[in-house]
């Protein structure tokens, strides 16, 4: 390396040769020691020390704990389960769901309609028996259906 | 889950991108920091430069989940979608009526030589601030966020040589700038 190469680098990337171009370093580190004296190389670095502490002076602050926190609660939420997982506990959520509706029409038709279930076993071509057989029709369920399906 | 410093960059965001809470914890404390004095360091505005690694983060929160690790360095990344949004600001500034412009700090000697330590890191930022952009950012990048020579000029798009030239005349004009510091600075 020449002292000339020397400088331009000191000049450049300041009095730490460490955070030199990697592959200069080591012949850079050579030169300086090289100098008997005090010579081009150690004054270079010495100059460019004072510019390197006089700029360490300019401190930046640090993130305040509320810029912290805003970033933090910009971030992604997190993902309650994986794939597999979310589909199996859908599964399971329209099978508790179905389950639950059905128990839930069975015991209305018991409270609110009870003769939906007498209509179960009423012949088909009974006649009409006043409210009750007018309140089954409000629940959409006549008699013939329901003899249908049963 | 190990949110330890042996966690790589690339680790962190694909767990933050998933919304692991303690990934997203790990990678704000390691890397806000080093976003905010950038963004300080390139506008000298400090609501400015908070704004900027916020707008950064909310970058980073987008993009996580798509994080291909080995095709870029993080750290890399994340300088280049900050220093875009210092640019922006930069030239929105230039853009802005003069008297909407910040307050500029006196670049010049202090008459008073025997100054605080906060005078002088004052003064340090205001001669950093004086800077032409370029020579600005290639010293912001090599000395304050001490990314290697490779990596800053690749960042800044230039050569190397390109890159020393930058820190070279941006060095020089800081030397002149702050001579009457430099014996008892």
């Amino acid at each position: 390396m020449t002292q000339e190469r020397f400088a331009e680098l000191a000049m450049a990337y300041g009095a730490d040769i460490g955070r030199w171009p990697e592959g200069e370093r080591e012949a850079a580190r050579r030169l300086a020691g090289a100098e008997a004296a005090p010579g081009t190389a150690s004054v270079a670095l010495e100059a460019e020390s004072v510019l390197d502490h006089l700029l360490w002076r300019a401190t930046a602050a640090s993130p305040s704990l509320a810029l912290s926190d805003r970033v933090i609660a910009l971030a992604p939420p997190a993902r309650a389960a994986p794939g597999w997982l979310a589909r199996w506990l859908t599964g399971v959520g329209v099978a508790t769901g179905l389950a639950g509706a059905c128990a839930a029409g069975v015991a209305m038709g018991v409270v609110f309609a009870p003769h939906a279930l007498i209509n179960v076993v009423t012949p088909i071509h009974a006649p009409p028996q006043g409210e009750e057989a007018a309140a089954g029709d409000a629940f959409g369920v006549d008699g013939a259906g329901v003899g249908d399906v049963g | 889950m190990s949110t330890g410093a042996a966690d790589s960059d690339d680790d962190l965001v694909l767990r933050a991108g998933r919304g692991d809470p303690a990934a997203i914890r790990a990678l704000v404390a390691r890397k806000l920091p080093r976003i905010l004095a950038l963004a300080q360091r390139m506008l000298f505005d400090a609501a400015e430069a908070e704004d900027v690694a916020q707008e950064t983060f909310i970058r980073v929160w987008k993009n996580a989940v798509n994080w291909r690790p080995g095709e870029a360095k993080f750290d890399t990344w994340l300088h280049r979608v900050a220093l875009n949004l210092c640019y922006d600001r930069l030239r929105r500034r230039r853009e802005r009526p003069t008297a909407d412009m910040p307050e500029q700090v006196d670049t010049g000697p202090a008459p008073d030589r025997n100054l605080h330590a906060l005078d002088v890191g004052k003064r340090v930022e205001a001669s950093l601030a004086a800077l032409p952009p370029r020579q600005r950012e290639a010293i912001v990048l090599c000395h304050y966020q001490e990314l290697g020579n490779i990596e800053a000029a690749a960042l800044m798009a230039v050569s190397v040589e390109a890159l020393e030239s930058l820190l070279s005349r941006g060095r020089r004009a800081l030397r002149a700038s702050l001579a009457d510091l430099a014996d008892g600075g």
